[in-house]
């Protein structure tokens, strides 16, 4: 830090020839495979910033030596703070854009955190009436627009200029689904696609593709496949499923990768929903104009925990002359595929608390073993509903080849109920049971941050946390992994040792997506603090303290001294 | 004691647009406006069906299974007005620090949502354990 004082504009311009130094694309990649439309290393344009699902801004000017120095450089509030602030912001060209609680939308000067426009939809109260609400986990940008997917059901297209509203479109009918968008959308191409949510209700829950310059849709996705083979009786009608998370595209196959949520109920009392469930907690690949499915593969057939494939990203990954897509579900086992057709090449756990399988044929993706929920008796289940992971999503490093990922040792005590369906008035909540968490057999229940090899599960290092951390994780060119845990602590490590090298403390919990990004030359760090989500109301069974845990919702803005 | 001093809060609150773009609908005078039960709150087939919806409503995320500590009130040892239960199964409640309750009122009936009271209701002599 003294030598960025002491040399001034010659440090100064010697660290921009080194930021600019380091290598856009990932080392291993196919020549000619674009991580970003625009691959600026200044910006983080989308929500995973590159297509690849990678999170890793390559921007090194803050790295392990001056990491140290990190200062907060601005606060911004968004005034919305009932389940915290869940989302990953965006910056294009020194603004950032982002949305908070009640899909309030602002675009700031990145530099300073001064206002530029902001945006509040006036929500239909019907938002009051649902299970998902009122968070949103990101925003996207394309073809001069700012889109996202509303509490009530609408999609947006905001100019990205002024935040007027460019369209709007009505896409579910929230008021009789009790469904919504709380996933941030993916532009490709000419096209915004984003997924709704599904699974703890009596619907089928679909994908769907808007033209990104009117609104008017492109394309849809039923992940309620109709087969009787696959769905006994009249149980695809409330199949649930849905893509409530953000998927990945590979420009080269024109492949866009989305994971699919459970379906409904979430716990099969014995003839609830009879068969596979396609295509449930599943990963789908769709051709990105079209929406045709080209492959699929269903990680948990006939899941009977809630194990959801919908969850964060999928890595699109080249490894010795293979196309790989590494993904999870809340399992806790991360699938490895080919991604031109599928196959499985490797399943490997992230936990080691795991009794709902013996374990999963890593050639087949078979559950070996299966233990579920049965109806009218409490049942041991591990891991939680929760997950392994949750929705939080991990950061991949192309130069150190490591993913860097969080991971939750919790069981839960699940006791299935019969439902009946409600679909009139307005669908309601169809879990099928109930559950509380319990500490796994022999120990308490912990989380941990990994840095592992994404295709064989190789670990390199680990550190746990008392509380089971839900917020995503950034890891930068610098040489470093950001990640802010349920305490409010925001934490930059080395990203090849794991040193905890600098923390700060934000007030609140941490459940959103930090970045990282540069203006005029000068990189900063963003992360979004703020305690909130449903998951989080598990917690308290295991940790009364949580309860009081104090919610919140600023963006803290970090760059060197 | 402390759920009851976060209930007083809310209910001197509730009536107060909390955010500028999703209103809370506002809670019903006690008595005033809400229906009374159909049937005995202590009625245990009531009870006992309340209890059976009240668990498929997702307790595990929100209220904790039987009411026991969870993210939002703990309902279990707890003493509550059951016309103010029911107008929050009614209507919800956005606002607050925790997050928000939905509105039940467009997906039960009043008959279940006093069933659900009915079920609320027996948890405060059941110890808070």
């Amino acid at each position: 830090m003294r030598k960025w004082r002491s040399l001034g504009l010659a440090t100064f311009l010697s660290g921009m020839v080194l930021l600019f130094a380091i290598p856009p694309l990932v080392s291993g990649q196919a020549p000619g495979m674009s991580r970003l439309q625009n691959d600026d290393p200044n910006n983080w344009p989308m929500y995973h910033r590159s297509y690849d699902g990678y999170r890793f801004s390559p921007l090194a000017q803050i790295n392990k030596d001056n990491v140290k120095n990190l200062t907060v450089a601005w606060v911004h509030q968004p005034g919305a703070l009932v389940q915290g602030l869940e989302a990953t912001p965006l910056v294009v060209d020194g603004v950032m854009y982002y949305i908070a609680s009640y899909n309030r939308v602002f675009a700031l000067d990145a530099a300073t955190g001064k206002e530029l426009w902001h945006f509040y939809p006036k929500l239909d109260p019907v938002v009051n009436t649902l299970f998902f609400q009122p968070y949103n986990r990101g925003l996207a940008i394309g073809q001069g627009k700012v889109f996202f997917g509303s509490l009530d059901g609408r999609v947006f297209g905001l100019d990205q200029k002024t935040g007027k509203v460019a369209w709007e479109k009505q896409v579910l009918d929230t008021k009789k689904c009790s469904c919504n968008f709380t996933g941030a959308p993916l532009v490709v191409k000419d096209k915004v696609i984003l997924g709704q949510t599904a699974g703890e209700l009596p619907i089928q829950g679909k994908i769907y593709a808007l033209m990104a310059a009117s609104g008017e849709k492109a394309w849809e996705f039923n992940t309620i496949k109709e087969d009787p083979k696959s769905w006994g009786g009249d149980s695809a009608k409330f199949g649930g499923g849905g893509g409530w998370m953000t998927g990945s595209y590979d420009p080269a196959l024109n492949l866009v990768y989305w994971g699919t949520a459970n379906p409904a109920p979430d716990y099969d009392w014995g003839g609830a929903r009879p068969g596979d469930n396609l295509y449930t907690s599943s990963v789908l690949a769709l051709d990105a104009d079209s929406g045709q499915l080209k492959w699929h593969f269903q990680e948990i057939p006939h899941d009977d925990w809630d194990y959801d494939s919908g969850l964060g990203e999928s890595l699109v990954l080249d490894r010795d002359g293979k196309k790989l897509l590494v993904h999870q579900n809340k399992s806790g086992f991360v699938f490895v595929y080919d991604r031109t057709n599928g196959k499985l090449q490797n399943v490997w756990p992230m936990t080691h608390t795991f009794n709902f399988v013996k374990s999963i044929d890593p050639k087949t993706g078979e559950l070996i073993g299966r233990k579920s929920p049965r109806l009218g008796k409490p049942e041991f289940i591990c891991p939680w509903i929760a997950g392994g992971r949750s929705w939080n999503s991990g950061s991949y490093n192309p130069k150190t080849k490591l993913w860097y990922n969080t991971a939750m040792e919790v069981c839960e005590e699940v006791t299935v109920e019969k439902q009946t369906p409600q679909t009139e008035p307005a669908a309601g909540l169809f879990f099928g049971g109930d559950q509380v968490a319990k500490h796994p057999p022999g120990g308490e229940a912990y989380g941990h941050l990994d840095a592992r090899d994404p295709v064989t599960g190789d670990r390199k290092w680990s550190i746990n946390f008392k509380y089971p951390p839900i917020g995503s994780v950034l890891s930068t060119g610098g040489g470093l992994v950001i990640h802010g845990d349920v305490e409010g602590m925001v934490h930059a490590y080395d990203a090849e040792t794991g040193e905890n090298l600098w923390n700060f403390r934000t007030g609140s919990g941490h459940r959103g997506g930090p970045i990282s990004y540069s203006v005029n030359g000068k990189q900063y760090i963003a992360v979004p603090s703020g305690l909130g989500s449903l998951v989080l109301g598990l917690y308290p069974a295991l940790w009364p303290e949580v309860e009081d845990f104090p919610a919140g919702s600023a963006m803290f803005v970090f760059t060197l001294k | 004691m402390r759920a009851v001093v976060i209930v007083m809060v809310v209910a001197v609150t509730i009536g107060f647009p909390v955010e500028g773009v999703v209103r809370a609908q506002g809670m019903r005078q006690p008595a005033a406006a809400v229906s009374k039960p159909p049937f005995p709150l202590d009625d245990p087939d009531a009870i006992a069906e309340g209890g059976r919806r009240f668990s498929a409503s997702c307790t595990g995320y929100c209220h904790g299974r039987e009411g026991r500590v969870a993210r939002a009130p703990k309902l279990r040892g707890k003493t509550y007005d059951p016309y103010f239960v029911y107008a929050r199964i009614e209507n919800g409640f956005q606002g607050g620090q925790v997050g928000p309750m939905p509105a039940f009122r467009t997906m039960l009936a009043p008959d279940e949502i006093w069933k659900i009271v009915a079920y609320i209701m027996s948890l405060s002599s059941r110890p808070d354990d």
